[in-house]
């Protein structure tokens, strides 16, 4: 396994060395054209022993890249064209090299002429070389003058004024898939750089089929389970989110995948419009009522700092209380007296005061606590689940209820409250459960 | 057999270099040597800031432990609903024709082969595997529907049937496995051979106790079951976690724990000082040996003192009142029995036991079906529906999860002879049916669909992954996110499988 991964490692290095050969390349030229000068003839001299380096590196940058090729992530035909250029430039380092050596020189000498246009025809392949390998990594379209003609468009002022496909889906797929389905990459021969080419698809035919989703095979590969074979985006990278896919589906169905379509002429959901509000990073407009149900389905309070009073809670567990983490972010917390815990109450309310907010269960059964004791249970607004049984609590406790707007069950077993004042619990507010049964009491 | 502590050591054995052996596995030693040196070869390529952190982390003493702790303190991922687990384990696979999965259409079908068209060619088990015939047979119980939900019910399980409405049954669970061991080895611990974490196991992991003096995870076999399919102890085993995360099973009968008592003439005065000075001893064997499981003896020894005290405040039901034991019916007086264990359940779970289980066997009725399940529903029906309603009327209902099953269902033929008023059943894993109740999970409905011959599942399947990832996820758990890496691979209960049902969820 180690050894697997060094090997990947490695490869990944060719990148880094190939740059070893083409700055000793430039040298080489470098020198060659200086030393036509007579001031620095002296330069040619270093030509014969940098040759033997421009071939040293030249090999290793080979092999690195061969260990790269094995990885098997870039695409046919470019990289054996890739890799026949190294092959030859190394053969080509070698060979000058060798013409080079005293040995040959003594035999016969190459007039200067002809072994500078040898290295500037070298520096060419190297350009073609350096220029594939580039495309291999960046993707063909990365050095194009294309480029130079590409507008970008403005960013929409209101989620109105923004187009559905230029303005949200072209840039999700181009951010989510342009990695590997671009103009220069294309597996599976699918680019998702514009809409035509979506259309066109790839291997197994078009990606959209406009107002079918089940048909498109995009939507298809999204919705697919991630343990799925065919399921995009592959390779463990990260899946697209619920939204993205609800918003994609929206748009070949409900769009008919089409270009220069506004949300003004079209039907929209207020899902709809808060996701695409979302995706232009601006917030919702008038249909907000999406964002806050979430929020309320997560059951998280509005409005809480990060993190609890620590101090308060360590305070608190020195004296006997129990105080467990719910949730991290925000921290919410449950937090539990054991039955019969001797605590100095009055010294600890404080405490239990500056934790009100965050505490969202609070459990403090049968501890000999009467409404005088729990004055400070008004502030644990956010509650959601209260623990009072075996308690001397009477209906006084009543009005200390009151503020606990978020309060959905409540446990007064064993405790002196009446009927009549379990009845108005039981009426009023959230309250969805309040327990209550004198038998069970032993 | 091989002895082994008898047998020669190897010349040059020596318990240093054993201890030694132990702590530096080839594993570690592997991983430590060739990218401690590769990776100070290539830093000087990639940049300080990677090398940097690389062998720092190379040089902690136990690069898995940041891991893990990375891993615990992400959790909870989600509000939890439930606070602590009950899971009544009905250990032999118990027949769902006989219990909640009303199939009428069988009774004009008796005695008639099961269509190829249902079995579609599915595998038997070697012991019906053989029959000449698959002849159909409807429950010879009747049903009737019960509660505001109109639920159908057995006969056999009239008490069950009165809380019916607090239930969420699920009909369309299914197993991968045919057999016992396999099927409880692989709901228990999420895989068929034995070796993982059991559930209660990775819950005490992550969640840690709610309660210092009691463990957070106990397991309660009944007495008065027929004990024809065994039950092993790695069922609550702890697998490659730490020792003290394993189920402590209470004996059934008057001392569920043996030896808490302090030895005649002994008053238990100096057992603290003694129990101490033990430690000191034990942390500094630990400090030469690092074994984790000496810090397991540490933690088990100190749970043990303090269970000196729990465990008996707990076991005692001299302060029931004579209503509580009415209501778990006539075995509950008697300890160790099913309806006595589901008494002290509910008294575990008031203490904030996190999880508790209990196991009821004999439900395994290839054959004399009819007799066997009456006995079966008869020892567990009464005690199973007082504890919800026990939980229920203390509130603890709200933040409890109950659960109720078995590993597998059984077939909708005959095996053996079938007679009109006697036949058995096989091993079925196809479909079954498990109930759940109280914290986060909805009352009063039923979940997926079987067809009319209950032999195949219709609507909502509901794997035993499925089942343990819900039950995560109720407990504050993203079971994805839930791993614990062993010998180089990361393991979850769920393997690499399991979503949450989230048509139960309320």
């Amino acid at each position: 396994m180690i050894l697997l991964e060094i090997s990947q490692f490695l490869g990944r290095l060719h990148p880094l060395i190939v740059h070893l050969p083409i700055g000793i390349l430039f040298v080489i030229l470098l020198f060659e054209l200086l030393g036509y000068k007579s001031r620095y003839s002296y330069l040619r001299d270093a030509i014969p022993l940098l040759s033997w380096l421009l071939f040293a590196s030249t090999l290793f940058a080979g092999i690195f890249g061969y260990i790269l090729s094995l990885d098997g992530d870039y695409p046919g035909p470019l990289v054996s064209q890739h890799q026949w250029a190294g092959i030859i430039l190394c053969i080509l380092a070698l060979g000058m090299a060798l013409l080079q050596s005293d040995r040959f020189r003594q035999k016969r000498r190459l007039p200067v002429v002809v072994q500078t246009s040898l290295w500037v025809v070298i520096a060419m392949l190297t350009t073609y070389a350096g220029h594939q390998g580039g495309s291999l990594t960046h993707g063909e379209d990365y050095l194009s003058l294309e480029l130079l003609k590409e507008q970008k468009r403005p960013k929409p002022d209101s989620v109105e004024a923004a187009l559905v496909y230029e303005d949200v889906i072209q840039p999700l797929l181009i951010r989510r898939c342009g990695q590997c389905h671009n103009e220069g990459k294309k597996k599976g021969q699918l680019s998702v750089t514009n809409l035509a080419k979506l259309l066109k698809g790839g291997k197994t035919g078009p990606a959209l089929v406009p107002g079918d989703p089940e048909k498109s095979e995009l939507i298809h590969r999204i919705k697919l389970d991630p343990s799925d074979e065919k399921f995009m985006p592959t390779d463990g990278k990260t899946p697209l989110t619920a939204e993205e896919t609800i918003l994609l589906t929206w748009w070949v169905k409900e769009a008919g995948a089409a270009e220069g379509k506004s949300l003004t002429n079209l039907e929209v959901s207020p899902e709809i419009r808060s996701i695409v509000a979302k995706q232009l990073g601006m917030e919702a407009g008038n249909g907000i009522e999406t964002s806050n149900e979430t929020t309320e389905q997560l059951n998280i309070p509005a409005g809480l700092a990060i993190k609890a009073d620590s101090t308060a809670i360590q305070q608190l567990k020195a004296a006997g209380f129990m105080v467990r983490l719910l949730l991290r972010e925000p921290e919410l917390l449950d937090i539990t007296l054991p039955e019969g815990t001797k605590v100095d109450w009055k010294a600890l309310e404080p405490s239990l005061g500056s934790l009100s907010k965050h505490t969202i269960w609070l459990n403090l059964a049968g501890n000999s606590l009467s409404e005088k004791d729990l004055q400070v249970l008004t502030q644990f607004t956010n509650l959601e689940k209260l623990r009072l049984d075996k308690n001397p609590v009477g209906d006084e406790i009543l009005p200390l209820l009151e503020p606990l707007q978020r309060l959905e069950a409540i446990n007064l077993v064993g405790t002196r409250i009446s009927e009549a004042a379990l009845a108005k619990l039981k009426s009023a507010g959230t309250i969805k459960r309040v327990y209550f049964s004198e038998t069970s009491s032993p | 057999m091989c002895d082994s502590h008898t047998s020669p050591k190897p010349p040059g054995w020596s318990p240093d270099l054993d201890q030694l052996q132990k702590q530096l596995d080839r594993r570690r030693f592997l991983t430590r040597t060739a990218m401690g040196l590769g990776s100070i070869a290539l830093g000087s390529l990639m940049g300080n800031t990677l090398l940097g952190k690389s062998i720092s982390k190379i040089a902690a003493e136990d690069a898995s432990l940041s891991l893990e702790q990375e891993i615990l303190q992400a959790i909870p991922h989600l509000v939890p609903k439930a606070k602590r687990v009950v899971y009544l384990f009905m250990s032999g696979g118990p027949s769902q024709f006989e219990t909640f999965d009303y199939k009428p259409k069988l009774l004009d079908m008796f005695g008639q082969p099961l269509p190829d068209s249902v079995r579609q060619g599915q595998r038997l088990t070697g012991m019906s595997a053989g029959q000449a015939i698959l002849p159909v047979v409807p429950s010879i119980y009747k049903f009737n529907q019960y509660g505001k939900s109109n639920t159908w019910v057995s006969e056999l399980l009239p008490h069950t049937a009165q809380v019916v409405d607090d239930l969420c049954i699920i009909k369309s669970m299914y197993s991968e496995a045919i057999n016992h061991d396999p099927a409880i080895t692989f709901f228990q611990t999420g895989n068929q051979l034995p070796g993982r974490p059991s559930i209660g196991s990775w819950i005490s992991y992550g969640l840690g106790t709610d309660n210092q003096n009691l463990p957070s995870f106990i397991v309660l076999v009944s007495k008065n079951a027929v004990k024809d399919q065994p039950l092993y102890s790695r069922l609550w085993g702890n697998g490659f976690l730490a020792s003290e995360h394993q189920g402590v099973q209470f004996r059934a009968g008057k001392d569920p724990v043996l030896f808490l008592d302090n030895p005649e003439g002994y008053d238990g005065e100096d057992r603290e000082e003694m129990l101490q000075s033990l430690k000191e001893l034990n942390t500094y064997q630990n400090e030469v040996n690092k074994d984790p499981e000496m810090e397991a003896r540490i933690a088990q020894y100190e749970m043990a003192y303090r269970m000196q005290t729990s465990i008996p405040e707990v076991m005692s039901v001299k302060d029931e009142p004579d209503e509580v034991f009415e209501l778990y019916g006539p075995d509950s007086r008697d300890p160790g029995t099913y309806a006595a264990n589901c008494i002290l359940a509910r008294k575990l779970l008031e203490k904030d036991v996190k999880f508790v289980q209990l196991y009821h066997q004999g439900w395994d009725h290839h054959g004399g079906l009819p007799a066997g399940m009456a006995k079966q529903c008869k020892d567990t029906d009464q005690a199973t529906a007082a504890l919800i309603i026990d939980l229920k009327r203390r509130g603890l209902l709200e933040d409890t999860l109950v659960i109720w099953g078995g590993e597998f269902g059984r077939t909708v033929y005959s095996q053996g002879k079938l007679f009109p008023d006697n036949y058995g059943r096989d091993h079925h894993p196809r479909n079954f049916a498990m109930w759940m109740a109280g914290a986060g999970v909805k009352a009063g409905i039923s979940y997926g669909e079987t067809d009319d011959f209950s032999y195949n599942i219709v609507k909502d399947p509901v794997h035993v992954h499925d089942f343990q990832a819900t039950l995560l996820h109720l407990m504050g758990i993203d079971h994805e996110r839930f791993t614990y890496k062993y010998q180089g691979r990361r393991f979850r209960l769920t393997d690499v499988h399991g979503k949450v049902i989230k048509g139960i969820l309320s």
